[in-house]
């Protein structure tokens, strides 16, 4: 390709108004973002199958086309220039782009947003990544200690935990997360745990569980077991990017993140949060730097990784902000509620996510009681009505999680659907 | 870049995408001469930037037009069909794929696991390695990869064994790199487990790796192997390695989209790799529960197949050839120089495309990270500086098959100019 024509390709690529203009393209500028009229251009932007509904979104987030747009000219611009623009080439050309000065400013955006120190930030591949590496990492254990997790937790997760019986010689004791959830009551659990294992020295919570929805109260619950000098590793895997809450008021010392999930960058991307004065107690990845380090990068060894995808978080977060997360959460909230709605009042449907407001957000799971078999369910779901969605066989329900190019009526084809399969049985 | 624009110019990526198919067949015959116009025709399959002449393929490996196209088709796929492709025909198209595999590497398909990359297939092995005991000495040599040689390192908090480091020597031979390992062996009788690397990324050099691994083995040593640079780059016999324990990478020198390893593990031996986390009971031999990677990247796993067209439809004989002959270009150019040093002896059994070179007693990384800049500079050349060489700091030289010949002749040229 001719330099110049793809030097002006390329810089195209660096603008961060690549998304707002394609935005004011559609003329969103006069609508109210909370309408469905404005919903419209933004599900027009995801270029979704129409062989299915997808409410599966839980899975991973589908790029937006800009996204993905963004991806494919970042994938064809680190493919041209290579290990060229990893740095060696910036030592002698002040002018070439670096990746890791790009991927500094997106640390930096990432931080703004979270309003941490772009210092106690580092990527990774996924939240599974983030959480092995905290969780494997956490060196403050000592033979004998007691690590609680709930049954709520992700399943990989769970495996993690287990493990420091092995690694760490520790007691490791899982709790059962009360049904149906109340915010007092996901307080309470962690807290008898607390007391019901005085050894207690680390605690796994989610803060959005992937089964069924709930979103704990990940402040109070820290705040709790900080009281008892119990340490909190959090799973945000679900949380960030799908609901508006304040990151630093909570006051969390160890988090893992997805990017791929709800804030919508290519798959293959995570975040580890480390807390600049908690740094130490998280041991580097195979003793990488100097003894004492506090550098949270070497907390992580991921090798080469798809520079692409972490070029893409700028664009996901352009997309994501120009909405807004206040009306993304309320977005959520009102695609979650058109067909919620049509089951508070019926026995024969429990509704897994409480209606407190604060506790759920787009995803929330279902189970049909009288339906013992859920994976046959999902099945149903998806050959006669054409909607995919994830069944948890383990607590027999169906997750129904949105995106943000699912439709109100959408929603309603799945309360229709509920309807008449328990009709029929 | 507006969405207009991008689709116009990946319009004009899919011609040239489509070219490639009667191209490929024209150069089938002219292939057979090797013939120069052969590499132009494959040289106009990548798309990279005239900025300057890159002869650092040794990072990763640039994705051919064709390759990118069906990266991007399947990034499309899989975006547009989401969770919905991944659990009802993912482990299909996975399950073919590592078929595929295990057939050019001569293993059984029970015998592979995907992984995103080398470090990650090499971090399972090295770290889930279950043999050693308190005591035990296991070998790495300065010529391993950097992050190999600190997990290597770690095994003396974790395992509790003594880690020894051994310093090749320099000018290389097949013997005296042989009897350097024989040396350590002997030096260390309580050795359990040692590191190889098959292609070093510090100097390209070969690794008798069946040699060694065959010694290694009459003495109850494992050898675990880093073969991050060599599949893909040049043509041997896996199997004969006689090795059990290997970590691969695609995206290199078989050109697949970034972040997609390979770990292999012998049937018989994957009990002595722990599964990570402990997964499964004590009789595991379950390949896939040595690595954990949460959800990747489905598409680009998706596009190995396409990586593998590609590099068959070549051969890798051809490739072999192609990379050996611009590697020899540039370095018959300067081997009369009196000043350069060549980091790989002219053995044709230990080098393929890779290989590094220094200045006569420049040896800090300093000086060769200036020559490195030097060469960007003045010459247009992009090359890398590399450090923790024992015997001194090099400059690494990675042709592809986007080089041309004349992309060689500038470099001896440059150094012959620099040197003078």
């Amino acid at each position: 390709m001719d330099r110049r024509k793809f030097l002006q390709s390329t810089a195209a690529l660096a603008s961060v108004s690549l998304v707002g203009n394609s935005m004011i393209a559609h003329g969103q500028g006069a609508l109210d973002k909370d309408s469905d009229a404005y919903w419209k251009t933004i599900m027009d932007q995801y270029k979704v199958t129409d062989e299915f509904i997808n409410l599966n979104a839980g899975h991973w987030g589908i790029m937006s086309q800009p996204v993905m747009e963004a991806f494919f000219n970042h994938t064809r611009f680190i493919n041209a220039y290579s290990s060229q623009y990893m740095g060696s080439g910036r030592a002698a050309n002040p002018n070439a782009r670096s990746f890791y000065a790009e991927r500094a400013e997106i640390l930096e955006m990432l931080a703004k947003k979270l309003g941490v120190n772009s210092d106690e930030l580092v990527f990774t591949r996924n939240v599974t990544e983030s959480l092995q590496l905290l969780i494997s990492g956490y060196n403050k254990l000592k033979p004998g200690d007691t690590v609680l997790y709930s049954d709520a937790a992700y399943y990989s997760m769970k495996a993690e935990m287990r493990h420091l019986k092995v690694h760490r010689k520790a007691k490791v004791v899982q709790l059962k997360v009360p049904d149906p959830a109340t915010y007092e009551n996901q307080i309470a659990v962690f807290e008898q745990g607390i007391k019901d294992n005085p050894g207690t020295k680390l605690l796994l919570i989610t803060h959005m569980s992937n089964h069924t929805g709930v979103i704990i109260p990940v402040k109070e619950i820290t705040a709790m077991a900080r009281s008892h000098g119990v340490d909190v590793i959090v799973d945000a895997a679900h949380s960030w990017g799908q609901y508006d809450f304040d990151f630093a008021d909570m006051n969390l010392d160890f988090v893992g993140f997805n990017l791929h999930k709800w804030i919508g960058a290519p798959l293959g991307v995570g975040l580890i949060y480390i807390r600049k004065d908690r740094m130490l107690d998280i041991d580097t990845k195979s003793s990488k730097g100097p003894p004492g380090n506090v550098d949270i990068n070497n907390r992580v060894q991921t090798g080469t990784m798809n520079m692409a995808a972490v070029m893409s978080v700028k664009d996901a977060l352009n997309f994501v902000d120009d909405i807004g997360i206040k009306h993304i959460d309320r977005r959520f909230k009102a695609l979650r509620h058109e067909w919620v709605k049509e089951f508070l009042d019926d026995d024969r449907v429990d509704i897994l996510s409480p209606e407190d407001e604060r506790m759920h957000a787009g995803l929330t799971s279902f189970r049909i009681k009288a339906h013992k078999d859920t994976r046959e369910l999902g099945k149903t779901l998806l050959r006669d009505y054409h909607i995919n969605t994830a069944p948890i066989p383990n607590i027999n329900a169906i997750r129904v999680s949105p995106g943000l190019y699912s439709s109100k009526a959408d929603m309603a084809v799945l309360g229709v659907a509920i309807k008449d399969i328990m009709n029929k049985m | 870049m507006n969405r207009r624009k991008f689709l116009q110019s990946s319009a004009a990526m899919a011609t040239v995408a489509m070219a490639n198919r009667p191209l490929m067949s024209l150069a089938e015959e002219i292939r057979l001469a090797n013939d120069e116009n052969f590499w132009k025709i494959i040289r106009a399959q990548y798309e990279v930037t005239d900025d300057i002449i890159n002869l650092e393929a040794g990072y990763w490996g640039i994705m051919s037009i064709p390759v990118t196209q069906a990266y991007m088709r399947n990034v499309h796929f899989v975006n547009q069909n989401s969770s919905y492709y991944v659990r009802r025909k993912y482990g299909q198209d996975y399950n073919a794929i590592i078929k595929r595999l295990a057939l050019k590497l001569g293993v059984r398909e029970d015998e592979l696991v995907l992984t995103r990359n080398a470090t990650e297939a090499l971090q399972s092995l090295i770290n889930g390695y279950n043999k050693l005991k308190p005591g035990d000495s296991i070998i790495y040599a300065d010529l391993d990869y950097g992050s190999m040689q600190s997990e290597m390192r770690y095994l003396e908090k974790y395992r509790k064994v003594t880690v020894v480091k051994i310093n090749l020597p320099e000018p290389a031979s097949y013997e005296n790199i042989i009897a350097a390992y024989e040396q350590a062996l002997n030096d260390n009788p309580k050795c359990k487990m040692i590191l190889l690397t098959h292609v070093s990324n510090r100097t390209g050099l070969i690794t008798p790796v069946k040699e060694i691994a065959a010694m290694a083995k009459a003495r109850g040593v494992d050898v675990i192997l880093d073969a991050a640079h060599s599949w893909g780059q040049f043509d041997f016999d896996f199997q004969s390695l006689g090795v059990d324990f290997v970590g691969f990478n695609l995206h290199k020198w078989i050109g697949v989209p970034l972040g997609v390893g390979l770990l292999y593990i012998r049937k018989d031996r994957i009990l002595d790799i722990d599964p990570l986390r402990g997964e499964g009971g004590p009789d595991n031999d379950n390949v896939r529960t040595r690595v954990h990677t949460g959800t990747m990247n489905f598409a680009a796993v998706r596009t190995i197949p396409a990586a593998l067209d590609f590099r068959e439809n070549i051969g890798i004989k051809n490739i072999e050839k192609r990379l050996r002959s611009l590697r020899n270009q540039w370095v018959d150019g300067v081997i009369d120089n009196k000043k350069v040093e060549i980091l790989t002896p002219q053995d044709p059994r230990m080098y393929a495309g890779i290989t590094s070179f220094r200045l006569k007693g420049k040896t800090s990384y300093e000086e060769n990270h200036a020559l490195m800049n030097k060469l960007t500079d003045d010459y247009g050349i992009f090359t890398v500086a590399i450090r923790d060489i024992y015997n001194g700091a090099g400059i690494r030289v990675s042709p592809s098959l986007y080089n041309s010949r004349e992309d060689a002749d500038k470099l001896a040229a440059a150094i012959n100019q620099i040197t003078s």
